[in-house]
């Protein structure tokens, strides 16, 4: 005990701490988030959910800084299914309370030039707005999937070496690995296993998944890499990232006859392919315009799926089918953005988006061409701003077939208005209209046109 | 007769010229000079560090106040951070040149790269742009010309130069004879109409520097208001060109 004092002694004198001195500063603030679903008739959409943020953070000495977010998360959903629920909150008022992030930063650490953050933490890569392909580190969290961009931080090392003023050199440790969260209720984002064609005269009456994670040993942490710099006026890096993907794939699919009527039961087993990411942004300015750009060259590990199916010839031997569904061929996915401020106060930003969040794989990126324009009005009290989305299959449709691209495309209008009566609150009113031909994106979520209504207040 | 022309015309031909200089026009020099001693007035200090109040007042009499710290250096290099509301508290704006800034959010650990075209922006929902926060640089982008000469001041008439980036038409200023800070500056559009007035007040030696400690920008147009106060101000300091980088835009307090 008391050499583990002396120790932590010595960690704050050469830390140059006065633990005594050492002060907590509390801030945070709560987002109120309800969602209509307008499609057929007006529905309370399951996933979204309220949120409480906490922030701690302290800075005990000029190069030691702690930092604490704690997340809370509400939903507005009613889990009770018999009477007995009823005896207890969570079934009826189900949240979620959790460490969100957690980290020390250790500034000028043994080098002038060295700063280091230890724990759980949110590593931003990627210069486009939104939507970044180098940005791989954190796993995605698609609560709310309609949040675009969100992320969940994880536990890492991240030791950041400035060479000069204007390079920099960044390593970063992530001991384990941490898959996507989904949303709650129904949300198509993955692809559905039980749509598989089954055999005929078969009848599904059970479906179970099972996730296979990496083991968790030391020669399956993740690592990456950045070289950060400045050339002809744009900011550049260079990165490397070699890990897992974060979206679960399916790897085994086991068909079981459970009767002699033909009911069968459906076994998925998923799992991680390892992924290795080189990726390259920039950002800069032409002529005034805001231009980002960001590439990300996606090595995926190959991942065949094993199907058992019965084999009515021959119970005692079931049909087995092996199918490739992730090509260890390399898949390029990027992001080019604009944006520019006209005279007149209108903002304007554009972005090319190839390959979205959850596509993988050469022949399954699709393009996206987003443009959102926005006005603020009295003192940026009030903002009115609007984005329009198109999906396509291919941007070169646009100029060579363009009957494919009205035989597959997908749009997503999303008009908001917020409001900020005083410091610190914001009101948002905003919709999602979400159209689309069979097989984008957009068209699988068509049925989530919705009215959204979001309070935002920061303290 | 005609050689009598002849020779007027060789003899005020040059004073003809010459009452057409640049010199004359504001152009190099002359005017020209009376602008750059207010901007050097203004600039004078090595580097700054300024705890700053700003309230905004609605035409209703409303208010909202937010509160920053400010790293200068020389003219252009700029860190900003805000202390409060709590909405935008920890976000930091870093200036390395016209067309060089950023932005750090705290609520996205990320740093955003600014266009320039954002610099004529309002400042967080203030008068002032991101352009005239902690700058003071007219002789890059403007002509001067005395319109008049009182007493006390200077009136200067500020036109923009060929190519130059302004949002203003002209600008005029009213320059402290006395220590050279402008007192006051109209913002003018190309119909001739005044858009903004600035005026600096409380004008007091800071370490032997004149600063005004009270900076008010008015939008007549939504007659919206922004009052600057200075609070502790400290000069020559001794910063380094590394205060002004990415990370201090994240690490700075």
């Amino acid at each position: 005990m008391a050499r583990s004092l002396i120790s932590l002694g010595v960690v704050l004198g050469f830390l140059g701490v006065n633990p005594c001195m050492a002060t907590v500063d509390i801030s945070g603030n709560l987002k109120l988030d309800k969602r209509f679903l307008v499609t057929d008739s007006v529905e309370i959409a399951d996933y979204p959910y309220h949120e409480l943020n906490i922030e701690l953070e302290s800075k005990p000495s000029q190069n030691l800084s702690l930092y604490t977010g704690l997340k809370l998360r509400l939903w507005d959903q009613n889990l009770a299914t018999h009477s007995e629920d009823l005896t207890s909150v969570s079934p009826v008022y189900p949240c979620e309370f959790f460490l969100w992030e957690a980290y020390v930063d250790l500034y000028s650490f043994i080098l002038d030039e060295l700063d280091i953050r230890i724990g759980k933490q949110r590593i931003a890569w990627g210069t486009a707005d939104k939507l970044n392909p180098t940005d791989n580190l954190n796993p995605d969290d698609f609560s709310n999937p309609l949040n675009f961009g969100e992320k969940v931080p994880t536990e890492a090392v991240n030791a950041t070496y400035y060479i000069t003023d204007e390079y920099t050199l960044e390593g970063i440790w992530l001991p384990s690995f941490k898959p996507i969260l989904l949303p709650r209720g129904e949300f198509p984002l993955l692809d559905d296993a039980t749509a598989l064609p089954l055999p005929q005269g078969t009848n599904l009456v059970e479906s179970v998944d099972c996730l296979a994670f990496p083991n968790r040993k030391l020669k399956n942490s993740m690592y990456a890499a950045k070289l950060s710099g400045k050339a002809i006026g744009y900011d550049f890096s260079l990165s490397y990232f070699k890990g897992y993907d974060d979206m679960p794939i399916t790897n085994k699919l086991i068909v079981t006859l459970v009767d002699t009527l033909g009911n069968v039961k459906l076994d998925t087993y998923l799992g991680f392919p390892e992924l290795r990411v080189v990726g390259f942004d920039c950002a800069g300015e032409l002529y005034s315009i805001g231009l980002w750009g960001e590439v990300a060259v996606f090595l995926p590990e190959e991942v065949k799926m094993r199907m058992e199916m019965p084999n009515p010839a021959d119970p005692l031997n079931p049909i087995i089918q092996d199918t490739t569904v992730l090509s260890d061929e390399p898949y390029i996915k990027f992001t080019v953005d604009g944006d520019y401020t006209s005279e007149t106060g209108i903002y304007i930003n554009a972005q090319w988006m190839h390959g979205f969040f959850t596509e993988r794989g050469k022949d399954n990126l699709e393009d996206y061409i987003m443009v959102g324009i926005e006005k603020k009005f009295k003192n940026d009290e009030i903002k009115v701003a609007i984005a329009g989305g198109l999906e396509i299959k291919d941007i070169e449709d646009i100029v060579e077939n363009i009957e494919e691209i009205e035989e597959n495309y997908g749009t997503v209008i999303i008009p908001e208005i917020s409001y900020a009566p005083t410091d610190n609150v914001k009101l948002l009113l905003g919709a999602f209209f979400l159209d689309g031909k069979p097989g984008t994106l957009f068209g699988t979520w068509e049925k989530q046109d919705q009215i959204y209504f979001k309070t935002e207040v920061s303290f | 007769m005609k050689r009598l022309l002849e020779i007027g015309i060789v003899l005020f031909l040059p004073l003809v010229l010459w009452a057409e200089t640049p010199a004359r026009q504001g152009l190099a020099g002359g005017d020209d000079e009376i602008l750059k001693k207010a901007e050097d007035a203004m600039n004078a200090p090595k580097d700054r560090m300024a705890e700053i109040k700003l309230t905004l007042i609605d035409k209703d009499g409303d208010s909202k106040i937010r509160e920053i710290k400010m790293w200068q250096l020389g003219k252009e290099k700029r860190l900003i951070k805000f202390l409060s509301p709590a909405d935008v508290k920890g976000v930091g704006f870093l200036v390395l040149s016209d067309n060089e800034m950023y932005l750090y959010m705290p609520a996205f650990k990320k740093i955003r790269r600014i266009a320039s075209h954002a610099k004529n922006e309002n400042f967080m929902g203030t008068d002032f742009s991101y352009n005239d926060i902690g700058k003071c640089q007219y002789t890059k982008d403007f002509t001067a010309e005395i319109k008049e000469e009182t007493e006390e001041e200077y009136i200067l008439e500020l036109t923009p130069r060929p190519k130059s980036d302004v949002d203003y038409a002209k600008l005029i200023v009213w320059v402290d004879k006395a220590h050279y800070i402008p007192n006051k500056v109209e913002y003018y559009n190309e119909k001739g109409k005044i858009l903004k007035v600035m005026k600096n007040e409380d004008t007091e030696k800071v370490d032997k520097y004149w600063t005004p400690k009270k900076v008010t920008m008015e939008n007549l147009k939504t007659e919206h208001k922004t009052v600057m106060e200075m609070g502790k101000v400290v000069h020559d300091i001794g910063f380094k060109e590394g205060m002004f980088t990415k990370r201090m835009l994240k690490r700075a307090e």
